[in-house]
């Protein structure tokens, strides 16, 4: 299942599907008293989390992660495994982190303390996995990308807010 | 582009092409030392033990509120080196817009050729074509003494004729005139897409 191709070069995500995700996410913290969940796209970028993180670490964590990933994703292809990994797990002296793959699109994180019965981690995360899944391909198939958000004057005010931010020199 | 309504954020996705020692690091690097600090995130990069890029460099920029919506971009290379195929795939996906950096040296034009190639190929496999997709050219090293001269680039590389710039990448120069007219290009594009 690939939820990207379906919509080609852009996806809106609405309000709705975000809530719902966000839902998703603060359940499974409390589930699992994780440090930290977080949602994000192939790309790695963070579409939304719960727990304590600030938004340029998350934006490294969330990138990085998705690196991550995709390394496994070629891995598996040599080791004939073409599907790919569908979950990864790091160990760490204080924390683990756990990764779980949804449809090769979007990436669910957790952070949690060693503390934490891995077993138990992995039952609520495959549940949520399921859930965001069952979330996105919905709002892919609601998508509506004729809302206009780019015109000419979004375009000149970036513009100006381009020139603002690196000074008048160039 | 990911559109984010309900954190109002529009992010695009802007890859530096091009063939190993380039200058596309030094590309990131140059603007992360000139944008104001509090609109960058870190210059993120993987890279070899013989410092070359192994996987990617990546660096988000943000410009404030525009009209309501935050647009962030994303800016990646890739690692120009020939066995990573894999991995300029992977970071093709979902790509906005390219800026390819070609290196100005004579004995650098196979490199620049094989890598341009490369990236159509790519571009294809995603059901895109160089035509119809968003990508400007940067002429780096323009500094050195053994380059061809603009004119000879634009007959080897720039079949399409694409916007062009001349840079020297280690001097600042071209680079942030480089990264506003490759936005300006996606935006042009987006626009037309809606």
């Amino acid at each position: 299942m690939e939820l990207a191709k379906k919509s080609g070069y852009q996806f809106m995500l609405s309000t709705e599907a975000f809530n719902e995700i966000a839902s998703v996410l603060r359940e499974l913290e409390a589930a699992t008293r994780a440090e930290l969940t977080f949602f994000c796209d192939a790309n790695g970028i963070p579409i939304t989390h719960s727990g304590k993180v600030n938004d340029s670490d998350l934006a490294s964590i969330s990138t990085l992660t998705a690196a991550n990933f995709a390394a496994t994703r070629e891995i598996a292809k040599n080791l004939g495994e073409n599907e790919g990994f569908q979950f990864l797990f790091l160990e760490g002296k204080e924390r683990n982190m756990y990764f779980g793959n949804i449809g090769f699109d979007y990436l669910l994180t957790i952070v949690f303390s060693k503390s934490v019965a891995l077993g138990m981690l992995r039952i609520y995360a495959n549940r949520a996995v399921k859930q965001l899944a069952k979330i996105l391909q919905q709002a892919h198939e609601k998508e509506k990308a004729s809302e206009t958000i780019i015109d000419d004057e979004f375009t000149a005010l970036l513009n100006n807010a381009i020139d603002a931010s690196f000074g008048k020199s160039h | 582009m990911f559109v984010n309504w309900a954190q109002k954020e529009i992010n695009l996705k802007i890859v530096y092409y091009g063939p190993g020692l380039s200058g596309k690091t030094t590309n990131l690097e140059c603007i992360y030392q000139q944008i104001d600090p509090s609109l960058r995130g870190e210059l993120i990069t993987l890279k070899t033990r013989e410092e070359r890029t192994l996987y990617f460099d990546f660096l988000q920029l943000e410009f404030g509120r525009i009209k309501g919506m935050q647009p962030k971009f994303n800016l990646y290379t890739i690692p120009g080196q020939v066995y990573y195929a894999e991995s300029r795939k992977i970071i093709l996906r979902g790509v906005d817009g390219v800026v390819f950096v070609a290196d100005s040296q004579k004995d650098r034009m196979i490199e620049n050729l094989d890598s341009l190639l490369d990236l159509e190929e790519n571009m294809i496999s995603q059901g895109k074509t160089l035509e119809e997709f968003p990508w400007i050219l940067q002429y780096n090293k323009r500094d050195l003494s053994e380059v061809y001269s603009c004119e000879e680039m634009d007959k080897k590389l720039n079949f399409l004729d694409v916007p062009r710039i001349e840079a020297v990448a280690v001097q600042n120069k071209g680079v942030v005139e480089s990264l506003k007219l490759i936005i300006q290009r996606v935006l042009t594009t987006v626009q037309e897409m809606i």
